[in-house]
């Protein structure tokens, strides 16, 4: 069973061992993007996190089948050009990366976050980059750091932050 | 064996491959993924769902809204944001579990996940006197309460879900829940929704306190008289609470969520009365 899809920009085609291997295996295991990671496998950490059509999915939970003929996004789609995104750039900035186990999904979710809210014109505080981060859980607790970031970068001038991929 | 993914494009292929495949319905894949977790096999086959439009849908009809099966959880609250009559819903579509599970869990899935003791929707829903649709067979269509779906096991897997409908005016509504994590995104502890039609007749709904989502009947007998400030729905709830059969956990034992729903049920029934 091949399974076609766009990855972060261009067409791929896979033959993943079962239609029920999840997207986050088969990113890792067969296309050998790491950055994606697969922590605790059931939907509740948010490492996983990528966009499917420009949305934040969770990739453990999301069995490849569906994923045919879709595009999807990750982490190492933010940088297609070799720059750093403004908010990646910002996380850099305060020094927000710790283990680093979190941060990719971290990093897909609030880049959706931020176009998002810039789309619908709406103001980024603390408690509304708190509440995206819902799902996106942090052992080493360095949360404080990744909200101030986002909101450099939501402040930034440049920052409408384009997603790697066009919304579907 | 490996299990197999079929397609379906509309509701009555989806059915006859239920039928003849006995393929179970596949739609956010949230629930479906964890089976291994669960130390459940996977089904042989499956039927995807996500390119059958039409149970994509929520269709209002002026007394009612019809939410399709494959609505996600974002995707209701999205819709419902100006339905005042159905804020226990929005609350419980927009408040449970995490942003990224609320995006691709669908209301078809929470029906369809039996075992599942927490979630949001089915209180809410419960609460508000919502209807199943299904389809047995290709092209049949019946409607069932949900309190009845919730207790046919037997038609679980055998007819899909198309759609939910909810009666849309006339009433209030509320919903609270507990997580024992700031900022929600873990199970709660409980949940507690209620509504209210404007003859003042109350219905409620509770969740993950007990091993199954159901209507909490004794409390509802109990308000019948229409006298619910805080004391007495207090008095009614305690004298109520063995009915949801309180479960241990390792999230809390038994005792603090029946104590956690008597607080819930306090504070939500004082918000729509």
């Amino acid at each position: 069973m091949g399974v076609a899809f766009v990855l972060d920009g261009r067409s791929v085609t896979v033959e993943p061992p079962t239609p029920l291997t999840s997207l986050a295996q088969v990113l890792r295991e067969t296309l050998l993007l790491t950055g994606t990671k697969l922590a605790c496998g059931e939907g509740f950490c948010g490492s996983c996190t990528v966009h499917l059509d420009g949305e934040p999915v969770l990739a453990c939970l999301t069995p490849i089948a569906l994923v045919d003929g879709r595009a999807v996004a990750t982490v190492e789609g933010l940088e297609p050009d070799g720059h750093w995104s403004a908010l990646q750039q910002a996380m850099a900035e305060r020094d927000a990366v710790q283990c680093g186990m979190c941060f990719p999904g971290m990093l897909m979710t609030l880049t959706a976050f931020l176009r998002d809210e810039a789309e619908a014109g709406r103001a980024v505080t603390a408690d509304s980059v708190r509440a995206a981060l819902t799902g996106n859980v942090c052992r080493c607790t360095g949360y404080q750091a990744i909200v101030e970031a986002t909101l450099d970068a939501a402040f930034d001038a440049a920052a409408s932050i384009p997603g790697p991929e066009a919304r579907t | 064996m490996t299990a197999e993914v079929l397609r379906a494009t509309s509701a009555v292929e989806a059915v006859s491959l239920i039928g003849e495949r006995g393929a179970v319905p596949l739609a956010g894949a949230t629930w479906v993924m964890r089976a291994p977790l669960r130390g459940e096999p996977h089904a042989d086959a499956y039927v995807a769902l996500t390119g059958v439009d039409e149970l994509g849908e929520i269709v209002r009809d002026g007394a009612s809204i019809t939410i399709g099966a494959c609505v996600s959880h974002d995707a209701l609250a999205a819709a419902l944001c100006r339905e005042p009559s159905l804020r226990g819903l929005w609350d419980a579509a927009a408040t449970s579990a995490t942003p990224a599970v609320r995006r691709m869990a669908t209301v078809g899935g929470a029906l369809g996940a039996a075992g599942f003791r927490s979630s949001d929707l089915l209180p809410a829903l419960l609460a508000l006197g919502a209807e199943v649709q299904l389809m047995p067979s290709p092209g049949e269509r019946r409607g069932l309460p949900l309190e009845d779906y919730l207790r046919r096991h037997d038609e679980r897997g055998q007819a899909l879900v198309c759609a939910v409908r909810v009666p849309a005016a006339g009433r209030a509504s509320a919903h609270r829940r507990l997580c024992m994590r700031r900022g929600g995104g873990d199970y709660p502890v409980a949940i507690i929704s209620v509504a209210v039609s404007a003859s003042g007749e109350l219905r409620v709904g509770a969740g993950s306190v007990g091993v199954t989502p159901r209507r909490w009947h004794g409390l509802e007998r109990a308000l019948t008289d229409g006298a619910r400030e805080p004391e007495a729905v207090r008095a009614a709830a305690e004298a109520a609470i063995d009915e949801l059969e309180p479960r241990d956990g390792v999230q809390a034992p038994a005792w603090y969520r029946g104590h956690v729903a008597v607080d819930l049920a306090v504070a939500a029934i004082g918000e729509v009365s």
